[in-house]
């Protein structure tokens, strides 16, 4: 038996290793990848080149450092902070359909976007804090629910679906009354894209993986312990409520960062805590990090196909992961329905 | 290793179940059936012992009252098995087992020495690396105990183990239990419905009623047919089989007992 | 004497700019950014493929300098993309850097073509002010020019015209069309600047009639101004707080309006339901989708404009061009024939495709029941 756990170790680990590379090719055939026509070897002259502060700068030089290297970053950034907290979520809520948008995160950032562009917001900053305030507002109130009132998985999860529509309402309010250009504004906004990536955003979006997915590790085994069920992990001594709160935090700040950088993105919070559980099972020691690798991974090659399939066109990512997830999600579903 | 009860009530906000109950002390290696109709408080008492619920009065174990007993302590001393078993877990049993033991954090090397004897103890080595989710009942069952066992409780609780195994199983839990129990010195309550396996298995029972106990004592002195009828408001008799056991037969309901 | 309401600011602003013989200046557009407009430009990218109607005003051959253009003009007016085309059929080469949406706009295409100036719209279907691609075209020397048609058409007209001009080094055509337009203004405010307010009709527009489900019509800004204008009262004014928006059918039936003007875009086999009018559109074709358009709705056709016989129907791009001169004197006509008995928005539209587009225009473009 000693032997068989070993191996399966072994293989786990093995699996992780095999998602860094397969997420390091996605990335790099995504970057090589762009109606710009430019060849492998121009891309590399152009990522050594010293850097030169002369404006105006080369057009190809801004396509590569501005363009292609942050979004294919964004790219794997965000899908695994999505994967992460998906995984997360599923885990500490018992629900196989929770996702971070199923708590109204994603809604109240958009909400938080569009008042401040309603409000006539000067900078791009301004609107992204404001969204980011506005998803951190909705994750306290969800908190506040699940810790203080002590409500269990199932009222946890209504109470954001109720937080969705109400934010979704304002929303739509915001939309009346805006004028054309600010609702254009909006629209696109909330369109998930990777388009807005920048290098800002992807430090501050590293930042928030570097704290979160250790910290969710120095949970592993407590998460492990409560898909056993939540008496039988508060019999073992945990504190069940405390590390719903701490988790849902992990999850709010996620969601909170990746929304406020490249607007919504479906599915992939969804589907790839279901496909790392198939890979590797529950244990979260492995399961967390081979959800955030399969996010990043998924994310990576919906925003590669993108461009294959229109190359003219920038086809928004958050388009192909809903195209690609319905199906795998109807899939689930299925399944599920098949098992129960 | 002796469990003592005493003028425990508890129960949840706004609502108290146990009244002041005292129980007979229960002596390590003795299997103890906590017997009682529905809403009687058989499980709220599992949970007051197993720390899960704030109490008033006093539980020993050992000579040390819960309450003065640090966490861990409690925790390596007493396990809790509740009564359903969470279905679609995709995680294997050895690593189940392993969850129910590290909950420290830091893994320690004999750990998985431990998980594995006790999965060999309790028959389980065939599947000790299939998911959950693939198990039949009683193999769930099985990996349940295991979780309980492998931290080398002093007290197990069990909250109806018996309720989702076929008859094979029932009586295969009932025997090792026993057997179990008188190995390691522990002391076993478990939450029963069938009186049969009660009155077969266990060497003491406490039937249950509105938050009191209505009686203790061995199985054959709580369960006697007024005891049966005041509790269960059914007419039963307790007679000796051809081989000598003693058998409950219930013979017809009688009209509900006033409250 | 009353002159059209245009800003102060960009009035003196673009008096000073008016005699453009140094180039590489300084401007303000309509976003109200400082642009510095390059000494040559070979290289242009449309924000709005629809600002060929503009562009085709002040260039001959229009698109000779465009390099990359938004994909929205052969989706939404392909009579006239194809009078264009027959003409210069280089045009299907032109690079698409997007489909009709901000969200499809590609940077990578826009950057990767090296244009000199990209001309962008300050709302619509192209990049908005806010996209990232403004900052990224300015890093690498690109001047973005906004301009505006659609939001505030009275205002904004002219400084449009006049920046365009300046920009493309086709400052002389710009004053012409800019005397033009001022000129054909001028006849129909002369008329109606002094008329009562009791004596202005109340007027809907249905803007894309058919195309929504409740009615999609103008508050303030946009047709809305160009109908109080023409001496009318905008009943969609009190209804909803933006330029374009849609308002229910009930409200629109309690505004009780007196004239009813509808706008559509549709060519001669559109399998759509709404207004046929452009180059390809007879007068017969006009008129009887008009009125297929009045009576599909009972609501519509319950409205006193509607039971008095005053419906009309207009070119929905008028609204995001200056050609909208031309709709201002049909809708005058409409709304106080006898007073605008002198004008002849027929002859006016000959005249502007004489004089600036070179070409004979063929089709319907606004039609009365």
């Amino acid at each position: 038996m000693r032997d068989a756990y070993a191996g399966l170790l072994r293989r786990h680990g093995l699996i992780l290793g095999l998602m860094a590379l397969a997420i390091v090719a996605s990335c790099t055939w995504d970057f090589t990848t762009g109606p710009a026509g430019l060849s492998g070897s121009r891309l590399l002259e152009l990522l050594l080149a010293p850097w030169s502060s002369d404006a105006p700068m080369d057009a190809d030089r801004v396509i590569v450092w501005d363009l292609r290297l942050p979004q294919a970053l964004m790219a794997v950034l965000v899908g695994a902070a999505l994967g992460l907290a998906g995984a997360e979520m599923q885990t500490v809520l018992d629900n196989p359909l929770a996702s971070p948008f199923t708590l109204g995160l994603s809604e109240a950032a958009a909400f938080g976007a569009a008042l401040a562009l309603v409000l006539g917001a000067a900078s791009a900053w301004t609107v992204v804090a404001s969204a980011f305030a506005f998803a951190c507002l909705a994750a306290l109130m969800l908190d506040q629910v699940a810790s203080r009132l002590a409500m269990s998985a199932g009222s946890v999860v209504l109470f954001g679906i109720a937080l969705v529509f109400s934010f979704n309402a304002l929303l739509w309010l915001l939309q009346f009354i805006a004028s054309p250009e600010t609702l254009q504004a909006i629209v696109f906004w909330i369109m998930g894209s990777l388009v807005r990536a920048d290098w800002p955003k992807l430090a501050g979006l590293s930042a928030v993986l570097a704290l979160c997915l250790p910290l969710a590790l120095a949970d592993a085994w407590k998460l492990t312990a409560l898909r056993l069920g939540e008496e039988r992990a508060a019999s073992l001594g945990i504190d069940v409520v405390r590390l719903r709160r701490r988790s849902l935090l992990r999850v709010a700040l996620l969601a909170a960062t990746a929304v406020s950088c490249v607007g919504t993105i479906g599915f992939i919070g969804l589907v790839a805590p279901h496909i790392a559980r198939r890979l590797c099972g529950e244990d979260h020691r492995f399961y967390l990090p081979t959800s955030a690798m399969t996010g990043a991974l998924v994310l990576s090659a919906a925003a590669l196909a993108a461009k294959l399939i229109l190359p003219g066109a920038a086809l928004p990512v958050g388009v192909v992961t809903a195209l690609v997830g319905v199906p795998v999600f109807m899939a689930i579903v299925l399944r599920r329905g098949a098992l129960a | 290793m002796s469990l003592l009860v005493q003028s425990l009530s508890a129960g949840y906000a706004g609502r108290p179940v146990l009244d002041c109950i005292s129980l007979p002390s229960m002596g390590g290696g003795s299997l103890c059936a906590l017997l009682g109709p529905n809403g009687s408080g058989k499980s709220t008492l599992l949970k007051a012992l197993a720390g899960l619920l704030p109490y008033q009065g006093q539980i020993h174990l050992e000579g040390q009252e819960l309450k003065q007993m640090p966490g861990a302590e409690r925790l390596k001393r007493i396990a809790y098995l509740p009564q359903s078993l969470p279905r679609g877990v995709h995680l294997r049993v050895l690593e189940a087992v392993l969850a129910a033991l590290r909950l420290g954090g830091r893994a320690e090397p004999r750990d998985l020495a431990r998980a594995e004897s006790v999965l060999q103890r309790l028959g389980c080595e065939s599947f000790a690396l299939s998911y959950l989710d693939t198990l039949s009942g009683g193999q769930r069952q099985m990996v349940g105990l295991a979780q309980a066992l492998v931290r080398e409780p002093r007290v197990l609780l069990l909250d109806e183990p018996l309720s989702a195994l076929d008859l094979h199983h029932q009586l295969r839990t009932m025997d090792l239990l026993a057997g179990l129990a008188r190995e390691r010195e522990m002391v076993v309550v478990i939450i029963l419905h069938d009186l049969q396996v009660a009155l077969r298995h266990c060497d003491a029972a406490v039937l249950l009623q509105a938050g009191r106990v209505a009686a203790a004592g061995t199985p054959a002195q709580t369960m006697t047919p007024e005891h049966l009828a005041r509790v269960y408001a059914v007419q039963a008799r307790v007679e000796a089989c051809s081989q000598g056991h003693l058998q409950v037969i219930v013979d017809a309901c009688s009209p509900a007992v006033q409250r | 004497m009353m002159s059209i309401e245009i800003s102060r600011r960009h009035w003196l602003l673009a008096t000073l700019m008016a005699p453009a013989s140094v180039r590489a200046q300084s401007v303000t557009d309509l976003a109200g950014r400082s642009v510095q407009l390059p000494k040559r430009v070979e290289r242009i990218v449309l924000g709005e493929g629809r600002q060929l109607y503009t562009l085709a005003l002040l260039e001959d051959p229009p698109l000779a300098r465009v390099v990359g253009w938004q994909g929205d003009m052969a989706s939404f007016d392909p009579q006239t993309y194809q009078q264009y085309r027959a003409r210069f059929p280089q045009m299907d080469g032109i690079a698409k850097i997007g489909g009709t949406s901000e969200a499809s706009v590609s940077p990578e295409k826009v950057l990767s073509l090296r244009p000199d100036l990209a001309i962008f719209s300050i709302s619509g279907h192209g990049p908005g002010r806010r996209n990232p691609l403004v900052e990224q075209l300015q890093k690498i020397g690109v001047p973005v020019l906004f301009i505006d048609f659609r939001e505030h058409p009275l205002r904004n007209t002219i400084p449009s015209l006049r920046l365009l001009g300046q920009a493309l080094g086709r400052e002389a055509r710009a004053e012409k069309f800019i005397a033009f337009y001022e000129a054909q203004t001028r006849r129909v405010t002369e008329l109606t600047r002094d008329i009562p307010w009791a004596q202005r009709p109340r007027v809907l527009l249905d803007a894309r009639a058919g195309d929504v489900a409740g009615v999609l019509t103008a508050g303030r800004g946009s047709f809305g101004e160009l109908i109080e204008m023409a001496g009318g009262r905008n009943a969609g004014a009190d209804l909803i707080p933006t330029p374009l928006g849609e308002a229910s059918l009930e409200a629109v039936m309690a505004a009780k309006p007196e004239v009813y003007i509808a706008s559509g875009y549709q060519h001669p086999t559109a399998s759509a339901a709404g207004l046929r009018l452009g180059a390809q559109v007879s007068e017969a074709l006009a008129r009887e989708s008009l009125l297929q358009v009045v009576k599909r709705r009972p609501e519509i056709a319950s409205l006193p404009a509607v039971r008095s016989g005053h419906v009309h129907g207009v070119w929905h791009h008028f609204y995001n061009t200056p050609y909208h001169v031309v709709m201002l004197q049909a809708m005058a006509q409409w709304l106080h024939p006898e007073r605008m008995a002198g004008v002849d928005p027929q002859a006016t539209w000959l005249q502007m495709h004489r004089d600036f587009l070179g070409m004979a225009p063929t089709g319907r473009y606004w039609i009365s029941a």
